[in-house]
């Protein structure tokens, strides 16, 4: 065989190696993201998430920003998806008002399912922000453009909440679902 | 000394057993052994129509979901990106185009996408077609960070794939303009196959962290939530076993995968079953081209195995 052939067969192994390893270690760390859903676990669970912990640590900084590196730009990602537990689903329900008192709710207003589909993210995405500035900045964002969208609208009310849904034996029982509000943010048309 | 002399000569030995060249060479055979490109020829074929219909769908909502005053702003997306990730606004930027332009310029390069991912389904001109439909992905992917979901990662990792792999070797269009054809070797499939390996068994192990997993709550919160509710599925609450046995089921079928899939015995009943999981999903939770997209890389991986579709090793 070339020796061209040989290292170009070379190059392939190394590259598939480390294409896997990068996967492999990419989700071990995604584990970490557990790290706050770690009170609510069985004692089993949490001793395996600080094994996983020292091993995402054992990982020199400069290797994990080279495969979230790569991962940005392969599209390789954490696959720990619905995990540990389902949470309970973060909803953005949007309550508009007009001039005369009509009021209509809704959530986000997209024009397709698949655009229905994609609240989920977009909830959490909302959901997981830490800094409450940046938050107040999203929902303006919101609301300006629900604005847009609703010329006609004149307050605007956007409710934060989880949907909590009981377990199925409590909701047989007649326990049914209902949202718990996190948080309210209230707009009013600027009127000069 | 006697002892010495006793283990240099012991060393010799266990050396000159090893034959290194004997061993990697086959490694190397077993690995660069060329295959049937037909799973592959499905597997392109497969992304595109996945990320086509994908894109199509979505159509009507592209300025709320990649717009720079979409619902979230683009502003607002880009400072929790890092500064290397891909997104629209640095083509923007990048083109001089302007913010009042904006909504030309998404259309541009949605219509430029969807251009692309038809020369991927029909193999025209197919690595290039991978490259920019890679490249233009990324673009969404970063701009609409706060509303993907796996799906949207599963198609960018299968547009790399697309661009790496030699997928255009049958039914497209370049076999008919282009003579040579790159090898197709086993080491490619493999590569998927370990790569869903992974993702089954993350997937597995981090749901089995949990406990609604294993007394079907899970079941329940998932099929139940507002957002993904296809049906009406409260009557579930009325069979609580039901619902503790799908939920352990979902953990088995990820956790074993890799084992249960690489075993020849059970291979078939694994993939049916894993592709079931992703029918149900599809179904039950309206995620249908999360589902669609790892169809297509299960039956790519797995469902041309059965075949004999190994031809001569080449040396």
């Amino acid at each position: 065989m070339k020796k061209r052939t040989k290292l170009l067969r070379l190059a392939v192994l190394l590259g598939c190696a480390f294409h896997l390893m990068s996967i492999f270690l990419t989700n071990i760390i995604a584990l970490n993201a557990f790290e706050a859903a770690k009170n609510g676990l069985p004692p089993r669970s949490v001793k395996l998430l600080d094994v996983a912990e020292k091993l995402s640590q054992s990982i020199p900084q400069s290797i994990q920003t080279t495969i979230g590196f790569y991962d940005t730009y392969t599209g390789i990602t954490g696959y720990s998806f619905f995990s540990p537990d389902p949470p309970f689903p973060y909803q953005i329900v949007v309550e508009r008002t007009d001039a005369n008192g009509g009021q209509a709710v809704n959530t986000m207003a997209f024009k397709t399912q698949e655009g229905y589909n994609r609240l989920t993210a977009a909830s959490n995405f909302i959901r997981d922000i830490k800094n409450d500035t940046l938050k107040d900045l999203v929902m303006r964002s919101v609301a300006a453009r629900t604005y847009e969208k609703f010329p006609e609208t004149h307050q605007l009310r956007i409710i934060t909440a989880y949907y909590i849904l009981p377990p199925p034996k409590d909701f047989k029982d007649g326990n049914k679902q209902f949202f718990e509000q996190h948080a309210l943010y209230e707009f009013e048309k600027y009127r000069p | 000394m006697a002892t010495s002399n006793f283990l240099s000569s012991t060393r010799s030995m266990n050396l000159k057993n090893i034959d290194l060249n004997g061993y990697f060479g086959r490694i190397e055979t077993a690995l660069f052994n060329e295959t049937n490109a037909r799973h592959w020829a499905f597997f392109r074929i497969g992304t595109a129509l996945v990320a086509l219909s994908l894109m199509l769908s979505l159509k009507a909502d592209l300025l709320d979901l990649y717009g720079k005053f979409g619902y979230i702003q683009g502003d607002l997306i880009d400072i929790s990106l890092p500064d290397y990730q891909l997104r629209l606004s640095y083509l923007m930027h990048w083109l001089g185009i302007a913010d009042a332009q904006e909504v030309a310029f998404l259309n541009g390069v949605y219509w430029t996408y969807i251009g692309v991912l038809v020369c991927l389904l029909f193999g025209f001109l197919t690595r290039l077609a991978a490259a920019a439909g890679l490249f233009l992905q990324l673009l969404f992917l970063g701009s609409g960070i706060a509303y993907n979901y796996g799906g949207d990662w599963f198609i960018a990792n299968s547009l790399f794939y697309c661009l790496l792999f030699p997928v255009s070797n049958t039914l497209s269009i370049d076999t008919l303009i282009f003579r040579r054809k790159a090898p197709v070797f086993k080491i490619y499939t493999l590569v998927l196959q370990i790569h869903l390996c992974f993702v089954y068994l993350f997937a597995g192990f981090s749901k089995s962290l949990g406990t609604t997993w294993w007394n079907g709550e899970a079941i329940w919160r998932s099929v139940m939530a507002l957002d993904f509710r296809m049906f009406d599925v409260t009557f579930l609450s009325n069979y609580p076993a039901l619902l503790t046995a799908l939920g352990i089921s979902v953990l088995i079928l990820e956790f074993f995968y890799p084992l249960f899939i690489f075993t020849k015995r059970t291979r078939r009943f694994w993939l049916l079953a894993t592709v079931g999981m992703h029918v149900g999903i599809a179904v039950f939770m309206k995620l249908w081209f999360f589902a669609a997209i790892l169809i297509v890389w299960n039956i790519t991986a797995w469902g041309f195995q059965t075949e004999k579709n190994r031809v001569k090793a080449t040396v």
